[in-house]
């Protein structure tokens, strides 16, 4: 669905439930890191994709973004296994973090187009929106994708997760709080 | 022979910062009564001197007596009994018949390494200088020959009295311990050697000291440094790995940008590897320039490790080892010396990122690496105890802003004659800054340290930062005035334009940078924390608050992308980004 409009519904169209935790795998950053480099030495670099599901309130977009803890927001999304399709993968990530368990109501995620393209030089926590040019081996390529919600869906939150509709304007000029495309 | 000040004014042609001290001095007229100030002044010529002054005909003295020439005799005593403390603490120092040789060392070393053979001529403390004079004798022969061997004799003089003086230990800053007299000495060199700006000769320095840890350290870790911001780590291995195995090749980057800093770690698995490459890399050509390797330590690696550790903390530790890193500083980031101070003389621009990681002041950078800065020299520049060491270094080795630290060191310097010969000295050797240059401080601390002194707070910042500027900007050329470019195309807000996403970003920085010029401890703070928060978007170019009376160094306005379309790398498609 690669449309370059994206129709937004309000918040409140939307339904979310909770369900089980879904822990994050690594502790601290220094295990991120290092399980981050262990799995480059296996398989190459590593590829994520995450989403950007937008929604309406107040005349105007918010991004629904994940919050873990009281601290950083991420994007909904995650690593792709080895030769997994982007597409695919992100379906599966936004399934895994979104939606309910229950068959009956799996969202029909609509993956739009890639608007962003962020590299990680090093096993650091910083990424670019390019790879620097003396870097030949990034350690990871993440891209982001529209997700176009249709009018009504249900989630369901992962109950150690907090998923937030924050406006565009406070993402604006506030990288250093969301830390968005820096996880 | 009463040479006073027409031997300190001969001495300092070639460096003119060091003039400017001189200036002062012979302007206040106290050089005599400064004596005990200048002690641990002066460890290349002034210790040659001061030998001289000792009364031992046999030494030829090179340098004019710089000053007291009548007080040698009562202070002969001293120096000599300070000796055996020095020759106990430093291995393999016999006693005084080596005497010569340091003299002939020194002249040897002021040769090389002084440009002009005035770049040290500070006051000569007798008292001081036989005693480091004599450690490096002691250290050996092969050391001589070694030092001999290199140009630029005043960063290697620098090195390789810190060195020696340490008894071999790259890492610690040893000078000020074993000489206890002679702590001042040190400074001396270091300033020299930085205000000199004979960055080649901190390549050899360093190489010296290499040459000293490798042959005893094996150690496995070097810097190479002096690459285009657009070679790549392909480029580099393809070049490494003829020497041995390689466990890792790390880039310094600017965090704001990912941009490469030019320099990069290598860990090669076995020291013999990385002695070969240091030996035999140096030079080698990458994309049109010659790189410069040095030997590494493990404090310098600690420092240029991840980010997690806050700048702050790993000033004070790593005064010491930064030894270790000046050395590296200056073989590796000799060649980034220039860069430094060629933005530092030109636009006083100290901070990058709040590290004068180019320059001399030690400091780590980019993403990792001392984030020293100006809320440092705050603080040094306050407390100024002889004692405290580290204050100093902590100072320098954050790239701070000259006019600021300049004025923090006149204070310091008014209240205390003797203290900028001791923890200047101390720190200026381990605030040199590591290799990996993180912010080339314009302005060399130990030679504020010397200033301050005499008192003349006002007047050596701007002489010395013209002279800097002069100096780095011919020494490093393009990449000096480009870098400056660079930042300043930062500061100039062109990069707001540019990047939209970061653009309020910078507008804020640039906002508390304004605010934070009279808090430097505050910037310096924050400065680490750009330089250290992954998720910061603070730009670490942004040069910290333009302090008045410092002339801002090139165009404000070059835009950065001037700056790469000038160096557009050859060729693309090194790298295939799909999977």
């Amino acid at each position: 669905m690669m449309s370059p409009v994206v129709n937004t519904y309000p918040l409140s169209n939307y339904t979310f439930g909770t369900k089980e935790p879904k822990l994050e795998k690594d502790t601290s950053v220094a295990d991120r890191l290092a399980r981050m480099k262990v799995n480059y030495m296996k398989e190459g670099m590593r590829l994520s994709v995450e989403a950007i599901l937008l929604v309406q309130e107040h005349n105007h977009p918010h991004i629904l973004l994940l919050q873990i803890g009281n601290t950083f927001c991420k994007l909904p999304g995650g690593r792709l296994k080895p030769g997994e399709n982007e597409i695919e993968g992100l379906k599966r990530k936004l399934s895994s973090k979104l939606a309910a368990n229950s068959q009956s109501f799996q969202p029909n995620w609509q993956v739009g187009e890639c608007v962003a393209v962020w590299w990680r030089p090093n096993f650091e926590t910083v990424m670019y929106p390019y790879c620097p040019p003396h870097i030949t081996k990034p350690k990871e390529c993440k891209k982001l994708f529209i997700v176009h919600l249709s009018e009504r869906e249900y989630f369901a939150v992962p109950k150690n997760l907090k998923l937030l509709a924050v406006p565009l304007f406070e993402l604006y000029d506030n990288i250093q709080v969301y830390k968005t495309p820096f996880f | 022979m009463d040479h006073g000040g027409d031997g300190d004014r001969a001495g300092f042609h070639g460096n003119e910062v060091i003039s400017a001290v001189q200036d002062e001095e012979q302007f206040y007229g106290d050089d005599e009564d400064y004596d005990d100030l200048y002690n641990d002044v002066n460890v290349g010529e002034g210790l040659f001197q001061s030998s001289v002054h000792h009364g031992d005909a046999d030494f030829s003295m090179e340098t004019e007596d710089k000053r007291d020439p009548t007080p040698p005799p009562p202070p002969l005593p001293h120096p000599l009994s300070r000796v055996p403390p020095v020759k106990v603490s430093i291995s393999g120092i016999a006693s005084e018949p080596e005497i010569e040789k340091p003299f002939n060392r020194s002249g040897v070393l002021q040769e090389s390494g002084f440009d002009g053979g005035g770049g040290f001529s500070l006051p000569v403390r007798p008292s001081v200088s036989p005693g480091v004079v004599r450690v490096d004798p002691g250290q050996s022969s092969a050391k001589s020959g070694e030092i001999q061997g290199h140009p630029s004799g005043n960063t290697f003089g620098n090195n390789g009295f810190q060195k020696l003086g340490s008894g071999f230990d790259n890492e610690s800053y040893a000078r000020p311990g074993p000489v206890s007299g002679g702590s001042g000495v040190n400074h001396p060199i270091p300033v020299g050697s930085v205000g000199t700006g004979s960055l080649t000769g901190a390549g050899t320095s360093v190489a010296v000291g290499g040459n000293m840890n490798g042959g005893g350290g094996g150690g496995t870790t070097i810097f190479v440094g002096d690459l285009h911001w657009w070679t790549t780590d392909a480029d580099l291995e393809a070049e490494l790995c003829k020497y041995g195995l390689i466990r890792e090749v790390r880039f310094f980057d600017e965090k704001a940008s990912g941009k490469s800093k030019g320099y990069a770690q290598v860990d090669f698995f076995d020291p013999a590897a990385t002695i070969a490459c240091k030996e035999g890399m140096n030079g080698h050509i990458f994309n049109g320039r010659p790189c410069v390797v040095a030997f590494s330590s493990p404090h310098s690696v600690r420092r240029h490790s991840d980010t997690p550790m806050p700048r702050n903390q790993q000033t004070m530790p790593q005064v010491q080892p930064q030894t270790g890193f000046v050395q590296r500083g200056r073989g590796g980031g000799g060649a980034h010396f220039g860069g430094n101070y060629g933005r530092g003389g030109g636009g006083g621009n100290w901070g990058r990122g709040g590290m004068g990681n180019r320059g001399p002041m030690m400091n780590m950078r980019n993403r990792v690496g001392p984030v020293g800065g100006r809320g440092i020299m705050g603080n040094g520049g306050m407390v100024a105890p002889p004692p405290a060491v580290l204050h100093p270094g902590a100072m320098l080795g954050h790239g701070f802003d000259p006019t600021g630290y300049g004025a923090a060191m006149g204070r310091m310097g008014a209240g205390y004659g003797g203290f900028p010969g001791g923890p200047a000295a101390g720190a200026f050797p381990g605030m040199l800054p590591s290799f990996p240059p993180v912010v080339a401080p314009h302005v060399n601390p130990a030679f504020f340290a010397r200033g301050m002194p005499t008192g003349g707070m006002g007047m050596w910042p701007d002489p010395s930062m013209g002279a800097w500027g002069a100096e780095e900007q011919s020494s490093y050329g393009d990449d000096a005035v480009s870098d400056q470019q660079y930042v300043d195309g930062n500061h100039g807000k062109d990069r707001g334009a540019d990047r939209d996403w970061l653009g309020p970003s910078e507008r804020r920085q640039s906002q508390m940078t304004d605010k934070d010029a009279g808090s430097g401890q505050e910037w310096s703070d924050r400065r680490h924390n750009d330089e250290r928060d992954a998720g910061s978007l603070m730009r670490d170019r942004s040069p910290p608050a333009r302090h008045p009376g410092v002339p801002p160094g090139g165009p404000p306005g070059v835009s950065t992308r001037r700056l790469y379309e000038a160096c557009a790398p050859d060729g693309g498609g090194r790298r295939d980004f799909m999977r």
